[in-house]
């Protein structure tokens, strides 16, 4: 089973998504800032990032670009979440190196299909 | 009482009457008062007083009046009254007074009439005034040129607007003001062309928009037609310019609003259809069937409040001229293949017959591949609900390569080559009253249908946009109880590098 980091500053949408993936079997690190999200994901490499775009402290794209940066090749896949659904928004979300990129509303069934695809491909 | 008529007396007129002939000539073209040469020459003449009688008053009553007539091409304007001192000559005064008459006459006939005369000039004076305090009132800029090609109104704001100042160029041909524009820094050439280009034009009425720097940032809309008297003369053409400045800003302001509010919304629906989702994961049994119904339809309910979200933001963006149109090179029958797999569950559930029906060969089309599923998926959409009973639902695509290929309802102003996509039902048709309505947002038929079939009037103006703005058109035909067919087309680009690519 995986480690994955979970970043959201919404209370209820980060239960929302800690209760789905830990119903699989998945541990969960969670966090509701941009700043503890890259401390941990830096200092602990997790197997999973999914970060919401607008966070407190850095945002979601700022913190998936460093973690790419910093692991290189070998960095974890990097799912975004956000409200943002406009294509210009997707695109400057791949363009920080996202693997896939989630907009809400989602289904919690998708987002596990989806976590789960970056994970074993 | 003596009254001379005015026979000239030549041999009568002293010689030093000549340099004051002279002095009063330079007078009358220098005085607009024809009485400074009243009194000029009383003084000469010595006579006691010197006035004049308009036709139709009495003449001055005085026992020595001597009375010249004022005669100007024809016309009696007036005489010149004199009244004479005792002991004077009276031949000779009017022999005089008949010598200076006609440079009177002249000056009375140049200059601007007396008082009296002068009420239809006071109310075209006053009309005038009032036109200009109401033309320098209104918020747009106005011009006008008459039929000779030289501005007559130049109001306050088009100064304003332009820093022009109104006077340097009112009464001067057009050239002038479209040059004094040119060398002005901050305003565009293009101001100055559209004046030139219009300026000889006496039919044609055109309006656009122009951007202006300086002496501060403006958006003009502009329009200029050419305009008549009531009885059909005309008159000259007049250029309007209005500041959309505020229109644009507060358009910007919704526009972001919008977004912003939507972008809210989507939080809390997160948590609405997430949770319910993961209850209803939990599988069959673990609930209480009512417990199941009423979350299903929270679900339900909370995915048609997505769908509303996306429209309104789509539509907002359409509006202010936001939205991201990445065409590629696509191919229609995977699209509606994709459209109609979506489609399926409630196909299957209203028992209709789906036919997809596309001409092989059909030739790639240029296109928003995201756009494409969005229009077909709100045609293919409306079939399915407004078909209550088990119906036929035709999806058909052609290439069009000659406006008589085209169904005789198509509008007008196609782009050929281009694919024709029809979406047929054999549902509830639309009502001729709804029909002039049906593309335009929030627009929902009013009947038994439409109240039962959920939906937010937004689709179809969606369709219309994203159709247009591919270059396409969209149309349909209907009869009340017979069905509806729904055609849009979009143009097939550069055809010879897309057969090509095909032929490979």
């Amino acid at each position: 089973m995986s480690r994955i980091l979970v970043a959201e500053d919404e209370p209820h949408i980060l239960l929302l998504v800690q209760r789905k993936l830990e119903a699989a079997g998945h541990t969960v690190i969670a966090t509701d800032n941009g700043n503890d999200a890259l401390e941990i994901g830096l200092n602990s490499r997790p197997d999973l990032l999914l970060l919401d775009i607008m966070l407190p402290g850095r945002e979601g794209l700022e913190v998936c670009a460093e973690i790419k940066n910093a692991y290189g090749v070998g960095a974890p896949p990097v799912i975004l979440i956000s409200a943002l659904g406009q294509q210009n928004d997707v695109e400057a979300g791949i363009a920080a190196g996202a693997d896939d990129y989630i907009i809400k509303p989602f289904s919690p069934r998708v987002l596990l299909e989806r976590v789960e695809r970056a994970l074993y491909t | 009482m003596v009254e001379l008529s005015a026979s000239p007396l030549p041999g009568a007129v002293p010689q030093h009457d000549l340099p004051l002939f002279q002095q009063l000539a330079v007078l009358a073209s220098t005085q607009p008062d024809p009485s400074a040469l009243l009194d000029t020459l009383r003084t000469t003449l010595e006579v006691q007083a010197l006035t004049l009688s308009f036709p139709g008053e009495p003449l001055p009553d005085a026992d020595r009046l001597v009375v010249v007539p004022l005669i100007f091409r024809e016309q009696h304007l007036a005489d010149l009254c004199a009244i004479a001192p005792p002991e004077t000559d009276t031949v000779q005064l009017a022999s005089r007074l008949t010598f200076f008459a006609p440079l009177i006459a002249l000056a009375l006939a140049a200059n601007r009439p007396p008082a009296r005369h002068n009420e239809w000039g006071a109310a075209v004076q006053q009309e005038h005034d009032r036109l200009e305090a109401v033309l320098d009132a209104t918020n747009d800029a106005i011009l006008m040129v008459d039929t000779t090609g030289e501005l007559v109104i130049v109001t306050l704001q088009f100064e304003r607007f332009t820093g022009i100042p109104r006077y340097e160029v009112l009464g001067q041909p057009l050239e002038t003001l479209a040059h004094r524009i040119e060398t002005q820094p901050g305003l565009p050439e293009a101001l100055a062309s559209v004046l030139r280009a219009l300026s000889h034009n006496h039919t044609e009425s055109l309006g656009s928009e122009i951007e202006i720097d300086e002496p501060q940032h403006r958006i003009l809309v502009w329009y200029s037609l050419p305009v008549y008297s009531q009885d059909g003369t005309l008159l000259g053409r007049i250029f309007v310019f209005r500041d959309v400045m505020r229109e644009r800003e507060v358009d910007r302001l919704k526009a972001e609003f919008t977004t912003l509010i939507s972008h809210e919304l989507r939080t809390p629906l997160t948590s609405v259809k997430g949770f319910s989702d993961l209850i209803l994961e939990a599988g069959e049994g673990a609930l209480p069937p009512e417990a199941r119904e009423y979350l299903e339809i929270i679900a339900l309910n909370a995915d048609r409040l997505v769908r509303l979200i996306n429209d309104i933001l789509d539509i907002t963006h359409i509006e202010t001229d936001r939205v991201d149109i990445s065409p590629r090179l696509c191919s229609l029958p995977e699209t509606i293949e994709q459209v109609s797999a979506a489609l399926q569950p409630l196909i299957l559930e209203r028992q209709h017959r789906l036919t997809v029906d596309i001409e092989p060969d059909l030739p790639q089309i240029w296109t928003d591949p995201a756009r494409m599923v969005q229009i077909l998926s709100n045609l293919l959409g409306n079939a399915v609900k407004y078909t209550l009973r088990p119906g036929e639902i035709t999806v058909a695509a052609r290439y069009i390569q000659s406006v008589e290929a085209l169904p005789e309802t198509a509008t007008r102003d196609q782009i050929l080559p281009c694919v024709l996509v029809s979406v047929r039902d054999t549902g509830l048709g639309i009502a001729d009253v709804d029909k002039p309505h049906l593309f335009k947002r929030f627009y929902r038929a009013n009947n038994e249908a439409t109240r039962l079939v959920g939906g937010t009037g937004l689709g179809l103006m969606l369709v219309k946009s994203f159709v247009e703005m591919q270059g396409g058109q969209v149309w349909f035909e209907s009869e009340v109880g017979q069905g509806s067919t729904f055609y849009f087309t979009a143009p097939v680009v550069e055809s010879k590098m897309i057969l090509g690519d095909a032929a490979l």
